[in-house]
């Protein structure tokens, strides 16, 4: 009776210990579920990309027991060819302690290898990281995980220094695996969000930027007796590298085109340089060439050597019925003497502006009939390009002008921005378009 | 744009082949350029046989290269250049600079360096 006893005593201790086996590891299982959802709660409640990143490595700490945490976000480099394409972005310490750069390095070099995770309880036998750095913080134990989307390991979870003796345990591996796997599609969220803010950000720099340079553009065309002046300005990209730009004085019409070299915004802050160059050459009045010779000699000495750019610029006298010029390496323009059935180029000048410091400039007289027409365009018309990348050409234009002659000036224009239009078909727009037609009408 | 780099007697050739026009590699000519300065090849010849397309972006970038080889004492000479280039260098009247620059034979234009 007494051995039965002893048996039935000793069962019933076995249960006990296995119900409470049984209970640890329900009790484990719970606090994991309850890390999963305390993050899953968490990081649905931002959008935050910082905060997001400091709630998984704080639950983290706090639940594994560790003495620092961090997530390092890789980022790709613009230049593809280059061995490091990753840096860190991001990393949050529970402690002062820094983590040792080299060990980061090493690290992160070995997740983008094998995209695995890694446990190391003991660096003194660990062949591929040596804890050699000499800081004050002293790594002994390790788990990182990788968070891959998509095939793509977009950075590291990692946990250092078990506060327990034991170390990292596969079952912290397993837990932290999951939390990596539900965290990694909101940390890509999260980052994509954040470009798209900055995105966001630059295109509305570039809309006013867009805003700013269209009021710098006359706002209305001067109205002078007897002739027609049309304009037409079509950036390729949001901001244009091409300006024109019309002063009237009494019976005197200023006018001018320009074309800075490259495109975008660069060039438009040297088109706006240029405009202010040149509106005040005018004020004080000098003849052409020298407004040429000046504008070129502020410019030469307020770029870098290779920005430049070309420029027609004429005065028109209403009264006279004459177009004084000076052509600074800019496409020659048209002049068409409709009634003498003949087309002259513009080409007097002298060397596109902002390359030499001492460049000359010289100057033309042609007079206006009625019906005749000048056509000023930049090379965006002219090189305009169609999918056989062929250009549009001067052939073209001087075609399509013998034939418009008894078009307004506001027609000829946008007629030959048409034809361009179809020529080129479905090619994107790759240069600054601009056309200024002005004729005699009287 | 393809830049290979050769040598003959004291010229360093640059043959530069494809089109040059605004694009990612529109700074390699420079940088080129830049790093034979250094290197203290002065005398440069561009071989442009095989650029069948200049913009005037391109243009710009011959004329960086032009003024970056002149600023820094050396000399930049032009070869074989397509009739696309010899208008833009006329329209944009840059034709009178390059004009004894610029060859037809490789060996008359390294022998005028």
């Amino acid at each position: 009776m007494k051995i039965n006893f002893k048996s039935r005593k000793d069962k019933c201790k076995e249960k006990v210990k296995l119900l409470e086996k049984e209970n640890e590891k329900l009790k484990g299982i719970i606090q994991e579920l309850s890390i999963l959802n305390d993050i899953a709660v968490a990081i649905s409640s931002t959008l935050s990309l910082e905060k997001i990143i400091n709630l998984i490595v704080d639950k983290c700490i706090k639940h594994f027991e560790v003495e620092q945490g961090a997530i390092m976000l890789v980022e790709e480099k613009a230049k593809m060819d280059q061995p490091a394409l990753y840096t860190m972005v991001r990393r949050i310490d529970q402690t002062n302690y820094i983590m040792p750069f080299r060990l980061n390095e090493q690290l992160i070099g070995w997740m983008l290898k094998n995209t695995k995770p890694l446990i190391i309880n003991d660096f003194s036998t660990n062949q591929y990281f040596q804890n050699t750095d000499s800081s004050r913080f002293v790594i002994h134990s390790l788990l990182a995980v990788p968070l891959v989307t998509k095939n793509k390991m977009i950075g590291v979870l990692a946990l250092f220094n078990k506060k327990n003796k034991k170390g990292f345990t596969d079952g912290d591996q397993r837990l932290l695996s999951i939390i990596a796997t539900e965290s990694t599609q909101v940390i890509e969220n999260a980052r994509l969000y954040k470009q798209e803010q900055e995105f966001k950000r630059i295109k509305e720099e570039l809309r006013m930027a867009f805003k700013i340079q269209r009021d710098l553009l006359p706002k209305e065309l001067p109205k002078i007796k007897n002739y027609e002046i049309s304009a037409i300005n079509i950036p390729a990209r949001s901001v244009s590298g091409d300006y024109y730009d019309f002063e009237k004085d009494n019976n005197l019409v200023h006018f001018c085109l320009g074309d800075v070299s490259g495109k975008g915004m660069p060039a438009a802050l040297l088109a706006a340089n240029l405009q202010a160059t040149l509106r005040g050459q005018v004020l004080l009045n000098p003849s052409i060439t020298d407004t040429l010779k000046n504008t070129n000699y502020i410019l030469y000495n307020n770029t870098s050597p290779e920005k430049f750019a070309t420029l027609f610029y004429g005065v028109l006298d209403s009264i006279k019925n004459e177009l004084k010029y000076s052509n600074a390496g800019h496409n020659p323009p048209f002049f068409v003497q409709t009634n003498k059935k003949k087309i002259k180029r513009l080409e007097k000048g002298g060397m596109i502006l902002g390359i030499m410091e001492d460049s000359e400039y010289e100057e033309d007289t042609v007079f206006f009939e009625k019906g005749d027409i000048v056509l000023i365009y930049s090379d965006g018309i002219s090189e305009a390009m169609n999918e056989k990348e062929e250009e549009f050409g001067e052939e073209n234009i001087e075609r399509f002008i013998s034939k418009v002659t008894d078009k307004s000036a506001k027609e000829i224009a946008e007629t030959l921005l048409e034809e361009v239009k179809k020529f080129v078909g479905k090619t994107p727009q790759s240069d600054d378009m601009t056309i200024i037609a002005i004729k005699r009408i009287n | 744009m393809k830049i290979k780099e050769r040598e003959k007697g004291n010229v360093v050739i640059l043959d530069v082949s494809g089109k040059i026009v605004l694009g990612e590699d529109i700074n390699s000519l420079k940088e080129k350029i830049d790093e034979l300065l250094k290197a203290g090849k002065k005398n440069i010849l561009l071989n442009l046989a095989d650029v069948p397309y200049v913009d005037s972006t391109g243009l710009g970038e011959i004329i960086r290269a032009y003024v970056s080889t002149t600023k820094n004492g050396g000399k930049l000479k032009l070869l074989k250049i397509s009739e696309k280039i010899k208008d833009l260098l006329v329209i944009s009247k840059l034709i009178t600079t390059f004009e004894k620059n610029i060859f037809e034979d490789e060996e008359e234009a390294v022998n005028s360096f």
